[in-house]
């Protein structure tokens, strides 16, 4: 710089200055600015609430446990819709709304085989007498989860989950209203009735 | 009256206290420009949700469905790792940028800088008068007249906070949604209401009093600017031997500074110009228009305090090339060109075939069957009709999607099983099967292959 004075303000030469030096560089002790101080001290007080709040008082559940409810919930939930049986699905097959779902799920998964219309192709009629692996309804929803690996159709269980097979199997059910009368595997639909 | 020196910053006070600025209206060519190019980024701000690009808003981040729409290619979240060049080229443009001109961004493009001179200060300055008027009215005792215009000045402010919360949020929420919330109880929304008001009580509190201690203590480019100007760099700078030794006019030996202070009273951050390149520069320009206004008048030439490099203010040259720029522009190019490429790479619609679970094939009446499962993804917000063929060389195949097309809604994702067969006496080993889905409205094609397997045929080699 040259020589003219560079600022008419300069600090008072009796301003604090810290004691470290580096390389000849030393610090001012200038007070932070109050809003920056409010800032540090607002974050203290609210990490003493805070374990005020969750861990002497327990007031409100921690995140952990707020998360172990929310799985037992949905285990409970899940363990609630997985109970179909024969007559749960029947029902199922009386309500148009899960009928239209179970009928979309088809065209987009089974029709490719099983026909628009059930009718057959690769796979075998489903509305026709012959059910080679059973009739009922709980028969038909395994045959889908599990499949028949050995005649070509295919597990559904990890591709459209239990929910929707189910869907799938009160359409089936929707399309055949015979089978309520209880038909049996490759048989007549009079042998079960009592 | 600010006195500014180099060893504190002007707006904090000793005892820490913030230090409220008056600053003064400078009026000038730049500050012409900048009040335009203010006006035109507000009104792209507020303005690219509401123009509607290929079916969904110009910029659009859908926290909902977690989509982003960038001017008409959708991102969902398997294309987040585009955002690593969008991020590291927003880095090096900036620093491209502060190699070459300095702190343009924070001085003309900065939100911080639009919002606050661009509206909050005309509001101030428009109710509360210049800056000596304002600095007055503020040691003035409680009047009603002070009252008055205290309450006007801000509930102004916290209108215009809201009305920003509103536009910030409209990136996040689709118009009509918020349009309606806002019809709404606020108890019915009340994540979106609560986000909404927390983010107008920043903004007002931002604009209306924090201002630039943004700038000075936390805004991390601020801080980076030290490593990414160098001596070449445009900066705002004052030609200290043209304006030294100060002076009035007429007095012998006297430079052309007049030491009127104007540069001083219309800076926003509260420095002195003419005592170097500060940290506390936001290279506004507030201070060229100041001192070039006072050199018109006392008939000097302009630009005392101009728009230089720290070698053009001490009289050598401003030298562009330089190693440094030129890296950054090899690297910004580089970045540009995988960003554009990868851009361009993204599909429409995505397509995966896999195997479905079972036996890896099947023989049923003289044929030999494969199954699989194609999900199909529509990333466009646009219905797609999609045809699928299926090649397998010289094989005469069938499959089951014999009419080959299909529609997917604007978004759609659908998982369909595909079964290929052909005739068992003449399958000789495995070979390719190629998937070809192309949409005919705009030639869009992707390819997936797979193999065709069946019964082993020791006899016969595998076909190529």
């Amino acid at each position: 710089m040259s020589d003219h004075k560079p600022y008419r303000d300069s600090h008072e030469p009796d301003e604090p200055l810290r004691e470290h030096v580096f390389d000849g560089i030393r610090e001012f002790d200038k007070k932070l600015p109050n809003w920056w101080l409010l800032t540090l001290y607002g974050t203290i007080v609210f990490s003493i609430a805070y374990w005020a709040w969750f861990h002497i008082y327990e007031i409100a559940p921690t995140p952990e446990e707020k998360l172990a409810l929310a799985q037992e919930r949905a285990a409970a939930r899940a363990a609630e819709e997985r109970g179909y049986d024969n007559e749960r699905l029947w029902e199922m097959a009386l309500e148009s709304s899960i009928v239209d779902r179970g009928r979309s799920h088809y065209v987009n998964n089974c029709a490719a085989c099983h026909g628009m219309e059930l009718e057959g192709g690769i796979g075998t009629p489903l509305v026709d007498a012959d059910w080679q692996h059973g009739s009922e309804p709980m028969q038909i929803l395994k045959t889908i989860l599990d499949g028949v690996p050995e005649k070509g159709m295919p597990p559904w269980r990890a591709g459209l989950g239990e929910t929707r097979s189910a869907e799938i199997t009160a359409y089936i059910l929707s399309k055949n209203p015979g089978l309520r009368n209880g038909a049996s595997p490759g048989g007549s639909p009079e042998e079960e009735t009592p | 009256m600010v006195n500014p020196n180099l060893d504190s910053v002007t707006t904090i006070r000793p005892d820490g206290s913030h230090r409220i600025l008056h600053p003064s209206d400078a009026k000038g060519r730049f500050n012409t420009w900048r009040r335009a190019v203010f006006a035109i980024l507000i009104l792209i701000y507020v303005l690219l949700p509401w123009i509607p690009v290929r079916g969904a808003p110009a910029v659009f981040f859908n926290a909902a469905e977690r989509k982003v729409h960038l001017f008409g290619h959708t991102l969902v979240f398997q294309d987040l790792w585009l955002g690593f060049f969008l991020i590291t080229g927003l880095g090096f443009g900036l620093f491209y940028i502060t190699a070459l001109f300095g702190r343009v961004w924070c001085g003309w493009a900065c939100p911080q800088t639009v919002w606050l001179e661009g509206v909050y200060r005309r509001i101030e300055r428009w109710i509360e008068g210049d800056g000596p008027k304002r600095e007055r009215l503020a040691a003035a005792p409680n009047t009603a007249d002070k009252i008055f215009k205290r309450v006007l000045k801000h509930g102004l402010f916290i209108l215009v906070s809201l009305f920003i919360a509103h536009v910030f949020i409209s990136y996040f929420i689709s118009l009509p949604r918020l349009y309606s919330m806002m019809r709404t109880s606020p108890l019915e929304n009340w994540t979106a209401f609560l986000w909404v008001f927390t983010m107008s009580g920043i903004f007002y509190f931002n604009f209306a009093w924090f201002r630039e201690q943004l700038c000075i203590v936390i805004c991390p480019y601020g801080r980076l600017q030290s490593a990414l100007i160098d001596d070449n760099s445009l900066v705002i700078g004052y030609d200290t031997a043209r304006g030294e030794p100060r002076g009035k006019p007429g007095t012998a030996g006297a430079g052309d500074c007049v030491d009127c202070f104007r540069c001083v009273q219309v800076c926003p951050t509260g420095i002195d110009i003419r005592q170097g390149l500060q940290m506390e520069c936001i290279g506004c320009s507030a201070c060229i228009d100041a001192c070039d206004d006072v050199m018109t008048k006392l008939k000097r030439p302009r630009g005392l305090i101009r728009y230089d490099s720290q070698n053009g203010l001490t009289g050598g040259k401003t030298k562009f090339l330089r190693p440094r720029t030129l890296v950054y522009t090899v690297m910004l190019l580089a970045g540009i060109t995988v960003f554009s490429f990868a851009l361009s790479s993204l599909e429409p619609f995505t397509a995966t075939v896999h195997r479905m679970q079972g036996s890896p094939y099947y023989r049923q009446d003289g044929l030999v069957r494969n199954q699989f499962q194609m999900r199909l993804t529509n990333k466009s917000a646009e219905p797609a009709s999609l045809t699928i063929e299926v090649s397998g060389g010289d094989h005469a195949l069938t499959w089951n999607r014999g009419d080959g097309m299909l529609q997917l809604e604007g978004m759609e994702e659908r998982v369909l099983p595909l079964f290929v067969s052909m005739s068992a006496a003449e399958f000789a080993g495995a070979f390719p099967l190629t998937i070809i889905f192309e949409n005919p409205d705009n030639g869009h094609r992707v390819e997936k292959t797979v193999p065709f397997l069946g019964p082993d045929q020791p006899a016969n080699p595998p076909t190529p």
